[in-house]
């Protein structure tokens, strides 16, 4: 038995699909339900799905053995995971956006609101630029809006929500896109069937 | 007489029963073992002057418990015991093999918090290369095997990595990335870099090797490179042969993401998985960096076995506290004592109590006023 963990939500449907068409398939995943634990014992395979920010945690703590995560999620976690493959789907970029007309005069520590304060402190310490994080969970897009920070550092994919809150992009840091990642020891103990899910999803990437 | 369980482990079939904790069995199991082969009991000092490792701060990883002791002098909780063994080798040791099994205090990588680790080790140092290496890595094999489940003994040549890195990486930039991609299986963050083809090939090469040790192995010698890497890859194959001799053909894998710090590490590397338990729970290598660093000529190579993550999934909570409870209600001491005397020595575990204890789990509770009846 392999147990995958998946992202709720777009993402994680999108790669169901693609484990359903080599072979991982479990009908049950499609019924609208709201279980979290999904299972086909005939074909060995048991979906978690979790939040896609935990999708790494479960990993690296072999409570999935293998899992679909954005590539933001594992730079700002570190994980000691193995990254298999990059499935090339989910893409979208790590950015610093601002409200428009925005221009850092660099008086005062930067205010950035994000979800990634790794992500954010190591890019502003290679630019020697002091700043103040704030924590957010949710619609950071928020934040300069309202006075909470100067900048926001967030995934943009089309840039549409940022336009919409009358924000641009002012850097890109980084891409990032869907990754297939392994616990290091069930990667030991069941790599042949890890590898072999491996094998199905990159020919179909 | 209680139900006898034998927990036979290691060459020698000790036995031992069940009333032992987990943790104290295998530990005599495991130091049985290592003294059968000649080493040493290595006793640490609880607080060591903090200076060594602040000086050698990468080799940790993590951060250090430091305290001014009543001169004034900074000191640390011990927070690792190889560089104890290390600082007191003396020159003119020429081979030293000491066992160890110590609580060391540092800060954990995952949680960033301070933690107290439980680990059971050997170092083995000078001696050379070849016998030295063959006895710590087969040793390393048979802990795991004590532990009565399907392991995965890694291995790794730090020199194998830098012999195909020489002269190619031109920042710290570009070597973090070739790095993680060895640690994180990443083969795919290799195009990014403008690495020679045939270092970007056998780059690609060592992060996809078979988990099969000999086909990794025939992987390695038929790599396409204008490095002289077959003295490296003849070392792994002498400590393959070594484990497939001893009947760890299955267990021994080839696994180049196991990277320590070059500054402290050089040759093998290696680490020990369990089936079921989603963390390395041994690692080891040799640290001839480390010897030389710390001013002492001799090699050394040595392992750790981390008992933390095993007790979670090895120690089954005790159905009982004790065999017996003991209620004596008024009796007088001596009585007391006498029976319970009586019942240690026939091998049962007694908790003499006036009144029941709240919560207490006991095999069989006896009152002493009707124990004549």
């Amino acid at each position: 038995m392999i147990s995958i963990a998946l992202p709720k939500g777009r993402l994680g449907n999108s790669v169901y699909k693609k484990l359903a068409a080599i072979g991982y398939s479990c009908p049950e995943m499609l019924e609208d339900n709201r279980k979290l634990i999904f299972e086909n014992t005939e074909k060995g395979v048991r979906y978690i799905l979790v939040k896609p920010s935990d999708v790494a945690v479960y990993v690296e703590h072999g409570a999935a053995d293998v899992g679909i995560v954005g590539y933001d999620v594992l730079l700002e976690s570190d994980p000691d995971v193995f990254e298999l493959l990059d499935l090339n789907i989910g893409k979208c970029s790590i950015c610093v956006a601002a409200p428009n007309g925005f221009a850092d005069e660099l008086k005062a520590p930067l205010r950035v609101a994000t979800k990634y304060p790794h992500v954010a402190k190591s890019y502003y310490s290679k630019m020697n630029r002091s700043i103040e994080i704030i924590n957010l969970h949710g619609s950071i897009e928020l934040a300069p809006i309202v006075g909470l920070s100067d900048v926001i550092v967030d995934i943009v994919e089309t840039g549409t929500t940022l336009r919409e809150n009358g924000l641009y992009v002012c850097s890109h840091i980084v891409d990032s896109s869907a990754r297939f990642i392994a616990n290091k020891s069930s990667y030991q103990f069941k790599r042949q069937s890890i590898e072999a899910m491996l094998v199905g999803l990159e020919a179909d990437t | 007489m209680p139900h006898q369980c034998f927990f036979r482990v290691g060459r020698k079939g000790e036995t031992m029963t069940e009333h032992m904790e987990w943790e104290d069995r295998i530990t005599q199991v495991l130091t049985n073992l290592y003294r059968s082969y000649g080493y040493s009991r290595y006793r640490m000092e609880k607080f060591e002057p903090y200076e060594l490792y602040m000086a050698n701060k990468n080799y940790l990883q993590g951060g250090v418990i430091a305290f001014p002791d009543n001169t004034g002098k900074l000191m640390a909780l011990k927070p690792d015991v190889t560089m104890s063994v290390v600082r007191n080798t003396r020159a003119e040791e020429k081979e030293k093999k000491v066992y160890y099994s110590e609580n060391v205090f540092r800060m954990e990588r995952d949680t960033q918090e301070y933690r107290e680790i439980r680990q059971i080790g050997l170092e083995y140092i000078g001696g050379g290369d070849g016998y030295p290496e063959a006895e710590t890595l087969l040793l390393a094999a048979e802990s795991l095997k004590c532990l009565g489940r399907d392991f995965a003994l890694c291995l790794s040549h730090a020199d194998l990595v830098q012999a195909l890195l020489e002269g190619c990486i031109h920042s710290e930039a570009e070597l973090k990335v070739v790095l993680q991609a060895l640690r994180r299986h990443r083969p795919y963050s290799i195009a990014e870099l403008q690495l020679p083809e045939l270092v970007a090939d056998s780059i690609r090469t060592l992060i996809t090797l078979p988990g099969d040790a000999r086909e990794a192995l025939a992987c390695l010698r038929s790599m396409k490179t204008d490095r002289e890497i077959r003295p490296i890859v003849q070392e792994l194959e002498t400590v393959v042969e070594v484990l497939e001799q001893a009947g760890f053909a299955a267990n021994v894998k080839i696994d180049f993401s196991i990277l320590n710090d070059t500054d402290y590490y050089n040759g093998i590397s290696f680490v020990g998985y369990l089936d079921g338990i989603p963390k390395a729970v041994l690692a080891g290598g040799r640290y001839n960096n480390l010897m030389q660093r710390l001013g002492k000529n001799q090699g050394g190579i040595g392992f750790a076995l981390y008992l933390g993550e095993l007790i979670r999934s090895f120690a089954a909570p005790a159905e009982t506290d004790a065999d017996i409870l003991l209620l004596y209600g008024s009796q007088p001491a001596c009585r007391v004592l006498e029976r319970v005397r009586a019942y240690t020595e026939q091998g049962f575990t007694v908790r003499a109590a006036a009144e029941f204890p709240e919560g207490f789990r006991a095999g069989r509770v006896i009152e002493l006023q009707e124990e004549n009846k």
